[in-house]
């Protein structure tokens, strides 16, 4: 059934592009072929422990597959590790399908036939066994995610991505081909490697390589202006699952097929591997510099980009330190940021479908207007700033203590920066675009919309109220690792340290909320008008040079602080290296000069260095 | 099956192009109909070769009734009738475009069957004299269909042919001579059995001079002058028949030379060093063109220079490779020549020109599941098994400074007005498409085939 599915979704592809005057029967169609990742992950949900009543598995599919294609045979198989990241992209995929029924307007064909594309591509990268099948879809995702870039048609964003995605592919290539050299094998299972330092090489490549797609700094360039120039259910989509299969990967290598021992061997800070430790340390700068650059942004859609370049560093840290409780954490925060990103991006792109504006100086008020879409985003909004109960919450919480328990002094106290520093954005969205002057007299978002933001938003409220289910799904993966899970019940997660108990911090919380509410309500509020407060009952027409916005300059000192150093660092680094490019690019050209006896010379000069070459030798 | 006297692949078109003026004088519209059923009759019997030479090896001819070595020798090998095959239905594909003109010169299409038919004879032929003179039809021939635009480039860039072509043509009699001096033989197999009785100094020198001819027709660096400029004043028809016919023919040619005729370690790695070269020049000096036709035909030199690589490795899986290369170079590199407009503005706001000239430039760029990929996969899965780590990291360099200029390329496409082309055109690029998708998620269909003509190049044979 497994190539069944590639082929009914290649199928779709062709004939979503053949309906791309009709986009409300495409996206039918892409809808019911996007159920099949999913029917494909109930189908497997046995090797999880999960027992599912057979209604919700209505296809079967088989648990592995021998493809011979000729060149190369195609391996695959699930696994645990596959499985939870199915499980995030093939729940967010229909759900961004359905936001895109009626926010896709013009040439709807290819953004669902690019969409069902890359779904096609992670589908098998999540199950692939071997380096050629992993290459292969995950190419074939990568170039899908170039298809829907060039919707956008913006230039920084289609260069960025394309010479960043090529990098990644050569990364990639170059350190499969190592491993092939070493071992004389492309299959994961047969892939015994040695510490020798060709190894470390290949394994560093192919981290490299994959962390271009999870955004890991300093190679998160294209995110920025791929996240703020494409359309929004698919940036949900990217942001949201694909960006995560970078991080399926780094499991896979660094843990499935290298193991905590050999990654050791290469030395150990604190009973971590250097080779982890440097990955948490570049996961720890990320999640700082792009909080801080999420800070900054007025573009809704740039502070979203920014902010999932910070979030996703977390789940760099969590691979990073790579103990039971790290890694725990990071699957956790993986599953987090799949959904709450998803809901933002959404919620930004059912704003713009409203009011067609992107800017947050120019917006204020919508939560009077749509409020259901508010609150949407407040939830997903108080599980990205990791307000506790949350199961951001849950997540953070259980990196910063994987982080304490072995006293990194250094990442940990930047995680906790970074975690403030998102209180900082997200309070920017919620002002900024919800709350203030209602500005814009608008309806509230279609009904496709809401129950495609409504429907992510149920995940993070199941995992608020049953974390110990996370530490459940990452215990087959963590004894794949010869690794014990960490003790839990479903609303109790045990660690050296504490217990977090989500039943009791509930109730304490809705305790402490409802007296407040009650103290708060006691006396009657008078609201006045904004301006007012702003400029202490004097005119506004007298401060027409003032932006009356509270988002606009909100954060200036913050700016003048850490600005001069985060803003465009490593997009420098990159403008620096296409130059050095065109540099060397211009120097051959004028090797062709246009003149025939130049080209002339050329052949007979050649003809004399290889006489010459042949007498000397 | 019918079994096919390969002579008819070159014979037949040839005969019919001095026809065609007969039928002009009987009505000018019928000549491109005429064209098109010669040509759809040669990719026919290109294909009963091929499928001849798959199931029973190795065809071989001999010409006006003398037994070779001393008569001339058609000898058609599985990598031969792969290329003839190639040539002869893209060919026939590409000139499908040409009913979308209001032109109707008769000349044209002699031309064009006549270069169609010495592409083939170069990778049918077991002759080395023969080859010359296919070479140098397939020049003149090149030479008239750069020039048809009547433009004053393509005047320029036919001049420039015409004058380096010409050096190359001196090369190749240079090297002919010195071989048959020494072995009174112009047999390739024949030369093959007996070149170690040839003094290593002639041998070589044999070697320098025909890897200079042929190297001029193979676009390969510092040979390639004129590959810009012809390039850019041909019309977009003959430039995307230049990459898939002519310059395949001369990379065949190069590899015949270092397999068959003169199999010398110091040949490999001289093939070896210009690929390298090759490709670094052609790809870093792409990255720096606004014309996109002058930026496609740059590409094709660096891609020319993998292929060269793949060549020189001398090995089973590289040859594979070479030839998935090859094919997938031919298909892709003619499509997007078809497709391609002035500055690339508006070529991709089209989705029926969008799509295929997208799936073009993935193949070139190495993405799967396109041809491009597989060959690109196959020549690192050998640099690797040699650990070749410094031409490893020299592919990976320029395929990433490759997907920079064509993701300006792609910019650019996505931005002005929309383009339309014509009908027949749009059938053009849209069945070439599917061919590389075709090929691409069913490789074995071409593996096969590749495994065997690696085999008997390895082996000597033809």
């Amino acid at each position: 059934m497994i190539l069944e599915a590639f082929g009914v979704m290649l199928l779709a592809v062709i004939v979503v592009l053949a309906l791309d005057r009709y986009p409300r029967i495409a996206a039918a169609v892409a809808i019911i072929a996007s159920l099949l990742p999913l029917f494909a992950l109930t189908s497997w949900a046995g090797i999880m422990g999960i027992s599912l009543p057979s209604f919700l598995a209505p296809l079967e599919f088989e648990s592995s597959l021998v493809y011979n294609l000729g060149p190369g045979t195609l391996n695959l198989a699930i696994t645990p590790l596959g499985w939870f990241f199915l499980l995030l992209l093939a729940t967010s995929f229909p759900l961004a399908l359905l936001f895109a029924s009626s926010f896709v307007r013009n040439r709807a064909g290819g953004f669902y036939a690019g969409m069902l594309l890359t779904m096609l591509g992670s589908f098998g990268v999540l199950l692939a066994r071997d380096a050629l099948t992993f290459f292969l879809f995950w190419e074939i995702m990568s170039w899908s995610i170039l298809a829907m870039v060039l919707r956008g048609g913006d230039r920084r964003a289609i260069v960025s991505y394309l010479s960043f995605g090529s990098l990644s592919a050569m990364l990639l290539l170059f350190g499969f081909m190592m491993l092939y050299f070493k071992t004389g094998t492309f299959l994961f299972g047969d892939m015994h490697l040695d510490t020798s330092l060709t190894t470390l090489v290949a394994l560093s490549m192919i981290v490299a390589g994959l962390a271009v797609k999870g955004a890991l700094m300093p190679l998160h360039v294209w995110a920025p202006h791929v996240y703020s120039r494409s359309e929004e259910p698919f940036v949900a989509f990217l942001s949201g699952g694909l960006s995560k299969l970078g991080y399926f990967g780094m499991l896979l290598f660094m843990y499935g097929i290298a193991g905590l021992s050999l990654l050791s061997s290469w030395g150990t800070f604190r009973d971590v591997s250097y080779f982890g430790y440097a990955l948490a340390v570049i996961g720890a700068f990320t999640a700082f510099a792009g909080t801080v650059l999420a800070v900054m942004q007025d573009d809704l859609r740039k502070l979203l980009a920014y902010s999932s370049v910070g979030q996703l560093g977390y789940i760099a840290i969590g691979i990073g330190i790579g103990t039971p409780l790290a890694l725990t954490g990071a699957l956790f925060q993986a599953l987090n940021h799949t959904f709450f990103k998803a809901v933002l991006f959404l919620a930004a792109g059912a704003v713009y479908y409203r009011t067609g504006k992107w800017k947050i100086s120019e917006l204020g008020g919508l939560g009077y207007r749509m409020p259901f879409t508010f609150l949407a985003a407040l939830f997903a909004i108080f599980a990205l700033a990791a307000i506790p109960i949350t199961s951001g919450f849950a997540a953070k919480w259980l990196l910063y203590e994987a982080a304490i328990e072995k006293k990194f002094l250094f990442v940990t106290p930047i995680m906790l920066i970074a975690g403030v520093g998102a209180f900082l954005y997200a309070y920017k969205i919620l002002y900024g675009v919800f709350l203030g002057e209602p500005r814009y007299d608008v309806k509230e978002a279609p009904i496709s919309q809401l129950v495609a933001m409504w429907l992510l938003v149920l995940p993070l409220v199941i995992f608020l109220i049953f974390p110990g289910w996370v530490a459940d799904l990452a215990a087959p993966i963590l004894s794949e690792y010869g690794m014990q899970p960490i003790p839990h019940t479903p609303y109790v997660i045990t660690t050296n340290l504490a217990a977090y108990n989500t039943l009791a911090v509930i109730f304490a919380l809705m305790g402490a909320l409802l007296v407040s509410l009650i103290l708060y309500k006691w006396k009657p509020q008078e609201v006045v008008p904004h301006e007012d407060n702003y400029l202490a009952g004097e005119p506004p027409e007298l401060y027409e040079y003032i932006s009356m916005h509270a988002a606009s300059n909100y954060y200036e000192p913050f700016e003048d602080v850490f600005g001069p150093v985060f803003r465009r660092g490593a997009e420098r680094a990159w403008e620096i290296i296409l130059a050095a490019a065109e540099f060397l690019g211009n120097g051959a050209r004028r090797l062709y000069t246009g003149l025939t006896q130049d080209y002339s010379i050329y052949i007979l000069l050649f003809f004399l260095i290889l006489v010459g070459w042949w007498l000397l030798w | 099956m019918v079994s096919v006297p390969p002579v008819l692949l070159i014979a037949l078109p040839l005969l019919f192009a001095f026809f065609a003026p007969l039928v002009n004088m009987w009505s000018r519209k019928a000549v491109k109909v005429y064209t098109l059923l010669v040509l759809i009759l040669n990719a026919t019997l290109s294909y009963l070769l091929f499928a001849n030479v798959m199931q029973n090896g190795v065809v071989y001819e001999q010409l006006s009734g003398f037994y070779p070595p001393i008569g001339i020798l058609l000898a058609v090998g599985p990598i031969g009738a792969i290329l003839a095959l190639l040539i002869n239905t893209l060919s026939t594909i590409v000139y499908l475009t040409y009913f979308g003109e209001a032109e109707n010169s008769v000349k044209f299409s002699m031309l064009y069957m006549l270069v169609t038919a010495s592409s083939t004879g170069i990778v049918i032929t077991g002759d080395l004299f023969n080859m010359f003179v296919f070479f140098e039809i397939t020049a003149v021939g090149s030479y008239g269909l750069v020039a048809s635009m009547r433009t004053k480039e393509s005047f320029e860039g036919a001049f420039k042919y015409i004058v380096l072509g010409s050096i190359g043509s001196a090369f190749i009699l240079l090297g002919i001579a010195t071989i048959y001096g020494y072995l009174k033989t112009l047999n390739f197999y024949d030369i093959a059995l007996r070149i170690d009785t040839m003094p290593p100094t002639a041998r070589l020198m044999s070697f320098i001079f025909l890897i200079i001819g042929i190297g001029v027709e193979a676009e390969i660096f510092p040979l390639n002058g004129w590959v810009p400029d012809a390039y850019q004043g041909a019309s977009n028809r003959v430039a995307s028949f230049f990459s898939l016919g002519p310059s395949k023919a001369g990379i065949y040619a190069i590899a015949r030379l270092i397999f068959t005729l003169l199999p010398i370690l110091s040949g490999w790695q001289l093939a070896l060093l210009l690929g390298v070269f090759t490709l670094i020049i052609g790809e870093l000096a792409a990255l720096m063109q606004e014309d996109p036709k002058r930026m496609l035909a740059y590409s094709s030199i660096g891609q020319m220079g993998l292929i060269l690589i793949a060549l020189s490795l001398h090995s089973e899986t590289a040859l594979i490779a070479a030839i998935f290369l090859m094919v997938g170079h031919a298909l892709a590199k003619s499509l997007l020549f078809l497709g391609v407009r002035d500055y690339a503005r508006g070529t991709l706001r089209n989705p029926l020109i969008a799509a295929p000239m997208f799936i073009g430039i993935l193949s070139i760029i190495g993405m799967p599941p396109f041809p491009g990929f597989w060959g690109k996969w196959y020549l690192m899965k050998d640099l690797a098994s040699q650990g070749a780590w410094l031409i490893m990291l020299v592919i990976i360099l320029t395929a990433i400074v490759e997907s920079v200029y064509y993701a300006r390329f792609l910019h650019r496409g996505t931005g002005g007005e929309k383009r339309k082309l014509s009908r027949s055109e749009t059938a053009a690029i849209i069945i070439l498409a599917s061919l590389l998708i075709l090929v691409g998620i069913f490789p074995n269909y071409l593996y096969d085939p590749a495994v065997r003509a690696a085999a008997s190049l390895l082996g000597g044979g033809p």
